[in-house]
């Protein structure tokens, strides 16, 4: 079993990196990630792809997960932080396969867990080269004023993917993280402030895609507004679990 | 009469069906039990017309007919949210099971590295 950042006192770390057909990128950024971090564990969370993810996460060096069937984001992330609480990890933080995430953030997201359960790495706070126009910026700004106002700390950006979370962020994931795309970002982050788990946002810096159109389009954005407010409507009304401390 | 005798034998055939169903293990006693007592309703106003009558004018319902349907268009979307709920459930069932099954591949290839490589090295040992 491949252990490393062992007994030196500092927490265990598992980077999870979902991923469904990025072939293109994948070898890229895990190769850039581990320059950086040589000792870190990485996860690559195969969801299904139809091209050759796998194989080439596997090749680059990275632990692989391959779901039977393409089953979302969020069923992706859920895999991941299982793992991570099935091997004990003390933190857990999800970077994107297609290079958006600057590895050198991660320790900076990381670093926001120091006083919160989950740390988000978000665009817009401060460090900022990424710009959003029409539908989809008002669904963020929305977005982020109500998850300022559920969570008590300021938010520009509550659906970036870059996140971290604890032992305790990780074992609310493994019971409430939905499948829905959205679901994964705003639904689960909700049920987590209900449950009691506190979060935060640390400014970083974000890069285009380095392959691959991202969704840009007016109308899907609109979709993307309503589906958000709607997730996040929903998940105001359930009942507020909560999460055992382990 | 002649209609009636018609439904009666529809409503036989759909309750042949389901405990035929029910016989080769094709389908749960819990969705059984559902079409059974919708099969056992259909029958009771089949025999007893006047039933129909008497209730429609209970709850002031002109022509009777129009309850009957009322009341099938109700029992069908019931059984359709049904369905929909039960088939949700699925999809998260067969969802925990697939993140399992997915887990437990790494961990077995692991192990198997790792077994390799300590019969490897008792190999390399004389």
């Amino acid at each position: 079993m491949q252990v490393s950042s062992v007994a030196h006192g500092e927490p265990r770390t598992l980077i999870i990196m979902p991923a469904w057909n990025e072939e293109e990128v994948i070898g890229g950024t895990i190769t850039e990630l581990f320059r950086m971090m040589p000792e870190v564990d990485l996860l690559v969370v195969n969801d299904g792809s139809s091209d050759n993810t796998s194989a080439i996460a596997r090749e680059a060096g990275a632990l692989v997960i391959d779901l039977p069937y393409n089953m979302g984001i969020g069923g992706a992330l859920r895999t991941g932080y299982k793992y991570a609480r099935m091997m004990d990890y003390d933190r857990a933080i999800q970077v994107d396969a297609d290079g958006q995430h600057d590895p050198k953030g991660i320790r900076t997201v990381l670093a926001g867990l120091d006083d919160v359960d989950i740390s988000i790495g978000s665009r817009f706070a401060e460090a900022d080269n990424y710009t959003v126009k029409g539908p989809r910026k008002w669904a963020m700004v929305l977005l982020a004023w109500m998850f300022s106002s559920i969570s008590g700390k300021k938010f520009t950006d509550a659906t970036s993917g870059f996140r971290a979370a604890n032992r305790r962020a990780i074992a609310q994931y493994c019971e409430h993280l939905p499948a829905e795309y959205l679901g994964d970002c705003i639904d689960a982050c909700v049920m987590a402030i209900r449950a009691g788990l506190t979060v935060k946002q640390v400014p970083v810096e974000m890069r285009e895609r380095q392959a691959g159109t991202p969704s840009s389009n007016p109308w899907k954005s609109a979709v993307y507004l309503v589906r958000s407010i709607f997730s996040f409507a929903i998940s105001m009304t359930r009942k507020k679990s909560t999460v055992k401390d382990s | 009469m002649v209609a009636n005798l018609f439904f009666l034998i529809l409503t036989i055939i759909l309750v042949v069906m389901v405990l035929v169903q029910v016989r080769n293990q094709k389908m749960k006693e819990k969705y059984a039990a559902l079409w059974l007592i919708i099969s056992f309703i259909i029958i009771i106003l089949v025999i007893f017309p006047k039933l129909l009558d008497w209730l429609a004018d209970a709850v002031g319902i002109e022509t009777p007919v129009n309850l009957l349907f009322l009341l099938a268009i109700i029992m069908l979307i019931g059984v359709a949210l049904h369905l929909t709920q039960a088939l949700s459930k699925m999809g998260e069932d067969t969802r925990i099971l697939a993140e399992k099954t997915a887990i437990n591949d790494l961990l077995v290839e692991q192990l198997t590295n790792r077994v390799r490589q300590l019969e490897n090295k008792e190999q390399q040992r004389p």
